[in-house]
């Protein structure tokens, strides 16, 4: 129970935890539960593929830094990005983009850069052991 | 038993606790949880015209936590991420101190509108005022001709009435041009609230107290004329209707002796009014985000 | 007294003296509590039932075998309903017992 609370109540919002409901479990992080970074290159597109050894499809929750080393992290993979990080010219999943996904293998997402300079960006993520499809 | 460390493990009602099937774990020992560290909640107000506005929630984990982000507008509550447009967007950004959650305009601002450009000068009325005709528009001061006068409309101008104008431009080119120096023109809108066609001569028609007053020289190849008064004048006005037809009254204000620029309508080089507004009321957008302990950074 | 309680570290970390990032879970701190879990077709509503307007995830399954990443949808929760984004597009939600507000 939450502190406060009564252990005889019903309310789940007073509830810490109950087994007569379940929250989101993480199945994975990126090893040693450290970011990682990826090159996407000028002018060009980044595709990551992540294996997730699950046997269906997962929800994943993705964050990454999408300024370089502006210390900004980001939730989701097509995202709308502050006015600032937007001027910098940070990478970034196009809306729709057919590459970016998870299904019954990997976790799939796939970067753009339209500035001339290579961008190192960082993401992490995590795999939650309940479907996502 | 088997050497595993020995943990904790629920399983859903009904699901044998041995099951391989991970969803139908309840919690476990053997998998994270999301831990919450705080709850937040906070709101920002746009403003016809902004481009950037937000709100900060302070953390002080000292590391980039994971964290889930929703905003609420009007009665529904959204991920954020959603509803992610090509210029603008619901954003939420953490860093090592804060989570700020805003919503950025990144190639324009809250509540604008865009007239323009123009479509293909077809679309454009043209009033010679020396020869009354329709068919083009010279202005300045010809030699053998004088001064010369003019006139353009643009219909379907999809401005809101009384919006703020904070950008305004007439352009045209100069598809002929005379042997002077400089062109000195005066610009002026017509003040009516949706001025018809150019079926008779237009010149007399009402003038905006708002002018321009520009000097051009005539090596370049087309003029830019600052309307933004102009125009703010005939939207603020009561009558005026988005889709309204606004003019415009071009006359010769002392040009050089044969500074004068001809454009035939139709010609294929377009006669341009580009205008930028912003208007409609203020937006209160409500957020709500849930910092966790657990560590992206 | 202090309240009584647990905690659970992740392997690799001790308990007492481990960050609470590193816990697998404490009665320390809340945690998201699902509600609901299903699947709905876009344009779709579903009843939550509960008398607040709750937090949710929201996955993008238009394609079959494919979902999108949490917080990359246009659904929606009001004070009564879930409702799915777009009509053609199925949809993987989760409803949480926490409130908006």
């Amino acid at each position: 129970m939450k502190p406060g609370k009564d252990i005889i109540s019903d309310i789940p919002e007073d509830h810490i935890f109950s087994s007569k409901y379940g929250s989101v479990k993480v199945y994975a992080e990126p090893p040693d539960k450290q970011y990682l970074t990826a090159v996407v290159p000028a002018g060009g597109t980044l595709q990551l593929t992540i294996p997730h050894g699950l046997p269906f499809v997962p929800m994943v929750m993705w964050f990454a830094e999408l300024s370089p080393g502006s210390g900004g992290w980001y939730t989701g993979a097509v995202t709308a990005r502050s006015p600032t990080d937007f001027a910098a010219g940070s990478p970034y999943v196009p809306l729709g983009d057919p590459n970016t996904y998870v299904d019954a293998t990997n976790i799939k997402v796939k970067y753009r850069n339209d500035t001339a300079s290579n961008k190192t960006i960082k993401y992490y993520y995590f795999i939650f052991a309940d479907n996502g499809e | 038993m088997g050497s595993k460390d020995i943990g904790i493990k629920v399983v859903k009602p009904g699901t044998n606790i041995d099951t391989t099937d991970i969803r139908d774990i309840l919690m476990s020992s053997e998998f994270n949880m999301l831990k919450f560290h705080s709850e937040e909640a906070g709101s920002i107000t746009m403003h016809p015209g902004d481009t950037d506005q937000y709100v900060d929630f302070a953390h002080s984990l000292g590391y980039v936590p994971a964290f889930i982000a929703f905003f609420k507008d009007g009665t529904k509550i959204y991920n954020i991420n959603a509803l992610v447009a090509t210029n603008n967007g619901v954003y939420c950004r953490a860093d090592a101190s804060k989570i700020r959650c805003g919503w950025g305009f990144y190639t324009s601002s809250y509540g604008e509108t865009t007239y323009g450009p123009t479509s293909p000068d077809l679309d454009v009325d043209y009033w010679d005022d020396y020869f009354d005709d329709v068919s083009f528009l010279h202005i300045g001061n010809k030699s053998g001709e004088g001064p010369l006068d003019g006139a353009l409309r643009f219909d379907t101008v999809d401005i809101p009435q009384g919006a703020t104008i904070t950008y305004a431009n007439l352009s045209f080119p100069f598809e002929f041009k005379g042997s002077g120096t400089n062109l000195r023109i005066s610009t002026y809108g017509i003040a009516e609230d949706d001025t018809a066609g150019f079926t008779s001569n237009p010149m007399t028609r009402t003038k905006t107290s708002a002018r321009t007053n520009n000097s051009l020289a005539l090596t370049n190849t087309r003029c830019d004329i600052d309307v933004l008064s102009q125009v703010q004048e005939i939207v603020s006005r009561g009558g005026w209707v988005s889709g309204n037809a606004m003019g415009f009254l071009l006359f010769d204000n002392g040009s050089d002796s044969d500074a004068y620029v001809e454009d035939d309508r139709g010609s294929g080089l377009d006669c341009v009014l580009t205008i930028t507004a912003v208007s409609g009321p203020n937006k209160v957008i409500d957020f709500r985000i849930i910092i966790f302990k657990d560590k992206l950074a | 007294m202090q309240d009584y309680g647990f905690k659970i570290a992740q392997e690799g970390f001790d308990v007492p003296i481990c960050e609470d990032k590193d816990l697998v879970m404490s009665s320390e701190f809340d945690m998201l509590k699902t509600a609901a879990t299903g699947v709905v077709n876009g344009g779709d509503s579903v009843s939550h039932g509960l008398a607040y307007t709750p937090l949710f995830f929201s996955i993008d399954i238009s394609i079959t075998g494919k979902a999108g990443f949490v917080g990359d949808d246009g659904s929606y929760v009001d004070t009564t309903v879930y409702k799915a984004h777009i009509a053609g597009y199925q949809k993987r939600y989760y409803l949480f017992y926490q409130p908006f507000e």
